[in-house]
């Protein structure tokens, strides 16, 4: 059974150079996903932005062909970040704050980048 | 008491946070209490430690000393560390630039820091 690696993604849009941690960020989930590794992303704070917005990054809809199927976000980044909810594409999965611990218990391991 | 196997994954430049002394001293008292250290793994910006320079910084001499004092692999990510002026001797030829990685240090790919987390490892994130 593979390991499950959570890989936590806060990168602030507006920080410089943003954009570059953020793709790093899912290259690191693309590369160890490729090497059997079971990953999951959890896109938190304003990088929400980048991730589901109207300028979505387009590598996230390659995430699955690298079986990185699992992609997560907070409610409340939502609702901080988004005027009115943006239409999700159908591997986000959206969790409630008191959700975070269980996610993090469903994983072996857990990484922060951005 | 249990031992652990941990692996190390540093981020943020040494000039501008304490990530990587404070993973230098995680592994000194790591160490100390009998754990082993399976790695220690670059990524971000942390990998401009891996740059030769004309001034040797401290971070950069205690990384290679615990290295040699404990047969701990100092590995970088390839692609982070290129984009941020790292040449390692096939790099070197493919471009013809001169090599500037810091004897001790590898360019690694994402395959190294997936092998860490296969052997179950115990993950410690040093971030900026």
């Amino acid at each position: 059974m593979s390991t499950q690696l959570l890989i936590i993604i806060d990168a602030e849009t507006s920080k410089p150079k943003a954009s570059t941690y953020l793709f790093e960020a899912i290259d690191a989930a693309m590369g160890v996903a490729a090497f059997g590794v079971t990953t999951s992303i959890l896109f938190m704070g304003d990088c929400v932005k980048s991730a589901v917005g109207d300028d979505r990054i387009k590598i996230i809809n390659a995430l699955e062909f690298y079986d990185v199927e699992n992609l997560y976000i907070f409610e409340s980044d939502l609702d901080r970040v988004f005027d009115t909810l943006p239409l999700l594409g159908s591997q986000f999965k959206v969790l409630k704050d008191n959700e975070f611990s269980n996610l993090l218990e469903q994983h072996a391991q857990v990484l922060r980048m951005g | 008491m249990n031992i652990s196997t941990f692996a190390i994954v540093v981020h943020g430049s040494a000039k501008t946070c304490e990530s990587h002394q404070s993973a230098q001293n995680f592994i000194s008292a790591a160490k100390k209490l009998g754990h082993s250290i399976d790695s220690v793994f670059f990524y971000g910006n942390a990998t401009s430690i891996t740059i030769q320079s004309s001034r040797v910084c401290t971070v950069q001499k205690n990384w290679l000393k615990l290295s040699k004092q404990f047969q701990i692999p100092l590995q970088a990510c390839i692609s982070n560390a290129i984009n941020r002026g790292a040449v390692d001797s096939q790099h070197a030829e493919e471009t013809g630039k001169a090599v500037n990685l810091m004897d001790g240090f590898t360019l690694e790919g994402l395959g190294a820091l997936a092998e860490s987390i296969h052997n179950e490892c115990r993950i410690i994130e040093f971030g900026a």
